[in-house]
């Protein structure tokens, strides 16, 4: 009985932090942002342009990682709304984020939200060079990819649980 | 054989996890070599569930049971999200030079198509781990008992 309690308990911590990192890393949004460029690539045109950013950044949606991937000149016209820690990242050239032999990174070295994972998901936008490791995001991704595995097993349990009760 | 298994599949679940995010382990160049690698994992983890995949495959229609039939359709979604996965990362790839096949398609469009490809994906690997959770656990010696996926 204890094993059982402090199992359900364990799932239930699992699947209180899987949420909370769905909701922190934007996992809903991002994942279903593949059904919506067909529209927004027209709406912003076809951005061939230098290294942007892997992902969309928590909270920002698809039109600003698509923002990045525009023109200098385009940007700095987008850059007048928004928060304006974004203001900053968006008024950078894109020749910034090429230039250097790879180790340099502007991720948490300067600008608004330094330090915070946040910041590095609005504001570490090169992220060659650092040979660094920060699994702040990857935990997320593993609480998220647990609270699944969690709710399939019940799942699966539940089904058990019906089949033998008709049966 | 099981003990191999195990590992290779305690590898590919991590790997799969750190390739989520390219800034958390020793950057974009990590991620796009692990990521081709990964797709290697996949290969030999099919490759040793194949008598499995021959077998579905064959009684598809007839004989498989409907749990057998939703493992099989779970991991043709699966390896449809990793094929999307490592052909959209070459296409945006910085460090590895995949310029010489032409993929057609706007930047965004291949961005986009990774992020959420590798999410859903990602969603995919958690569904499919939680219906193999006895095999997980008959390994760790802490329950017996069948899957039913077993070879």
């Amino acid at each position: 009985m204890v094993k059982k309690i402090s199992l359900l308990i364990l799932s239930l911590a699992i699947l209180a932090a899987g949420i909370i990192g769905a909701i922190k890393l934007n996992y809903w949004q991002r994942s279903v942002s593949i059904f919506k460029v067909n529209s927004s690539e027209q709406q912003f045109g076809r951005g061939n342009r230098g290294p942007g950013m892997e992902g969309f950044g928590r909270g920002e949606g698809m039109r600003d990682g698509m923002r990045r991937e525009l023109p200098d000149s385009i940007r700095q016209r987008f850059a007048g709304e928004g928060r304006p820690e974004m203001r900053m990242e968006r008024q950078r050239p894109d020749s910034l984020f090429r230039r250097g032999s790879g180790q340099e990174s502007f991720r948490g070295e300067e600008g608004p939200g330094r330090g915070t994972r946040s910041g590095n998901r609005h504001g570490g936008e090169d992220f060659r060079g650092g040979k660094k490791i920060n699994l702040d995001t990857v935990v997320w991704f593993l609480a998220v990819f647990a609270s699944l595995v969690v709710i399939v097993i019940y799942i699966e349990k539940a089904i058990k649980l019906i089949r033998k009760k008709k049966e | 054989m099981n003990i191999f298994k195990f590992i290779l599949n305690l590898s590919l679940t991590i790997t799969m996890l750190l390739l989520m995010d390219p800034r958390s382990f020793y950057g974009i160049s990590f991620h796009e070599w692990a990521g081709l690698a990964i797709a290697i994992f996949f290969i030999l983890h099919k490759a040793l569930n194949w008598c499995w995949i021959k077998k579905v495959t064959v009684g598809f229609f007839t004989r498989c049971t409907g749990r057998s039939r939703f493992y099989y359709v779970l991991d043709i979604l699966l390896l449809a999200g990793l094929t999307l996965i490592i052909i959209s990362g070459m296409a945006i790839a910085r460090t590895i030079d995949f310029s010489w096949i032409n993929f057609g398609g706007s930047r965004i469009f291949w961005r986009v198509m990774h992020t959420s490809s590798s999410l859903i994906t990602l969603a995919l690997f958690g569904i499919h781990l939680g219906l193999n959770w006895k095999w997980v656990l008959q390994r760790l010696h802490i329950k017996n008992g069948s899957n039913g996926k077993e070879n």
